[in-house]
């Protein structure tokens, strides 16, 4: 058996497992809650482009407050806390554990599929809100540009969130609840500080991104943004430092 | 290249307060060894240690003559068939060896060769296409059995296979397990904590208590092992009040009661073969209508409670 052979097959064998823990993590009873929210999002946002004022910006604030600041991160928290713990409740992570996928290689295969189920979460949500809201005020162009801005922060987010809440499922029990604080307090409150305290969430930094994406919203005001570079920089080298901390202490970790 | 599938050194695993394995010193050679020990003993222990799901706080553990622990080349070498369920419900047994398979790097075809192999070979192939959560206890274990040979591993641990399966099933699991090694020629390493069956498996056995080994190797040696300990030998049949008297005066009797309304009587002696020897003059001389008589000592049980030192 020749190395690249081998090399496919170990690459065949985190593409099984990358789709097994994605298909788990989406058919599941947690995943309703999506569904909640695609419901709640849809009437928010239905009712207020029936109220005034109403328009492009309108539209952009309620996304980037609904989705980006707080049920991205909270999707992520909630799936995130999950992805691996529930694989140890029930002992089906056996399975991969006993497979020849390196720890290394099994702990990035729940990563990717965290990314993708945030992703798949967030994109329902937003594409609800966004279908809600502008279905009703006018969907052009403009609108469509308002979108696709808002789903490559959340392709930036779900990355960035991921590598968090992986890694917290981890390093802490109860990982629900250091989530909601985190959500909550950390995002939530630091992360609208003035100054520069804000510079430790992650929030600032997507914010930031988004300032540069962006047309329309409060968001194009955000007046300490970073550069787009050093939130780029910023962001991965955040998601390289928590990834390499996650693999390490996944490796360390014992399945009794 | 070793000549052990297992080696242990000097091997402790403690989890908290708890010791799992003490110090255990083992080697297991090629072919089918069981590993027998009453539940708590550290059987599962050994085998997580020898997946690389744990690591021992002691000693070491060698699998095909290296270190399991974050090892996925001796992993891959390995079959494991844990003693818990980690089956996947909601999917069919075919989705489910599908999905296993190619965990192990196994293409369509191939996986599809080995899928109907397996299956075949376990006695699974007829009911894969139901959903998982229709199985019979001894169906899940077919399962987790072709699952565990799906990727055709060197080496196979089971961990208490046959535990919940009906008689039937039962049989038919320990000869597919015998089987694996004759025709097959895998290494298997079986545990159970119901003696009878190791026996009827293997004569290469491992006895496991509170973490540690307190014998192994060929069960006959093991059971001479007992000589030393007494021995109990049920009589039945009519007129044994007589031959009861006599047993009493003989030395190496330790003690007699009477069952079943004195038509059977328990002998304990220390002496067994002494016994034998003059069991047929007493009967002879007593007139006591016998027709049976065997040793309750005469399984793997007793000769594990011996060495244990535990109740009989």
């Amino acid at each position: 058996m020749t190395e690249d052979v081998k090399f496919g097959e170990k690459f065949f064998a985190l593409f099984s497992m990358i789709k097994a823990s994605t298909r788990r993590g989406i058919i599941n009873k947690k995943f309703l809650m999506v569904i909640f929210v695609v419901i709640f999002i849809s009437v928010i946002m239905g009712y207020a482009a029936n109220q005034e004022p109403r328009g492009l910006d309108e539209g952009s604030d309620f996304l980037d407050f609904l989705v980006i600041s707080f049920f991205l991160p909270l999707m992520t928290m909630i799936f995130g806390s999950s992805i691996i713990s529930d694989e140890i409740e029930d002992k089906s992570i056996t399975h991969v554990l006993i497979s020849p996928l390196s720890r290394s290689k099994v702990y990035i295969a729940y990563f990717i599929s965290l990314i993708l189920i945030s992703i798949i979460a967030t994109l329902l949500i937003i594409t609800s809100g966004f279908l809600a809201y502008f279905g009703i005020i006018g969907l052009n162009l403009d609108a469509f540009y308002i979108y696709l801005n808002m789903v490559s922060l959340v392709l930036i987010g779900s990355v960035v969130y991921s590598s968090l809440f992986i890694l917290i499922s981890l390093l802490i029990e109860k990982t629900l609840y250091f989530g909601l604080f985190y959500v909550f307090i950390w995002e939530g409150f630091v992360g609208s500080l003035p100054g520069k305290v804000k510079l430790v969430s992650v929030r600032h930094y997507i914010r930031s991104i988004g300032k540069e994406l962006m047309d329309y919203g409060s968001i194009t005001r955000y007046g300490e943004a970073s550069s787009l570079l050093s939130s780029i920089q910023v962001l991965s080298i955040l998601v390289m430092i928590l990834l390499i901390l996650g693999i390490f202490l996944f490796r360390r970790k014992e399945f009794p | 290249m070793t000549d052990f599938v297992l080696e242990a050194n000097n091997l402790s695993k403690w989890y908290g307060d708890v010791i799992g394995i003490n110090s255990l010193n083992l080697k297991i050679p090629e072919g089918i060894t069981g590993i027998v020990g009453p539940n708590g003993a550290g059987k599962s222990t050994i085998f997580k240690l020898a997946t690389g799901m744990i690591k021992p706080n002691k000693g070491e553990i060698k699998v095909l003559g290296e270190n399991p622990w974050l090892n996925d080349k001796i992993i891959g070498r390995i079959g494991f068939c844990p003693d818990y369920e980690n089956l996947a419900d909601y999917s069919t047994g075919s989705r489910f060896l599908h999905y296993i398979g190619s965990l192990h790097g196994l293409k369509k075809e191939e996986l599809d060769e080995s899928i109907a192999r397996t299956s075949r070979l376990v006695g699974a192939d007829d009911f894969l296409n139901r959903k998982i959560e229709t199985y019979s206890k001894g169906m899940r274990q077919r399962l987790k059995l072709a699952a565990t040979l799906l990727h055709d591993p060197d080496v196979l641990f089971l961990d208490e296979p046959l535990s919940g399966a009906d008689p039937q099933a039962r049989k038919d699991l320990i000869e597919l397990i015998k089987n694996l090694h004759i025709e097959r020629k895998h290494d298997v390493l079986v545990s159970s904590h119901v003696l009878s069956e190791i026996e009827r498996m293997t004569n290469d056995i491992v006895l496991i208590h509170k973490g540690r080994v307190i014998a192994s190797g060929d069960i006959s040696e093991i059971r001479s092992l007992i000589d030393e300990h007494p021995h109990r030998i049920v009589i039945e049949g009519g007129k044994i009040d007589d031959l009861a008297k006599y047993l009493l005066d003989l030395k190496y009797v330790v003690s007699l009661s009477f069952e079943d309304n004195k038509r059977r009587l328990i002998v304990e002696v220390e002496k067994a073969d002494n016994f034998f020897k003059d069991i047929p003059s007493l009967i002879n001389r007593t007139g006591a209508d016998i027709f049976e008589m065997y040793s309750k000592d005469d399984n793997l049980q007793a000769v594990f409670n011996y060495l244990v030192g535990g109740k009989r």
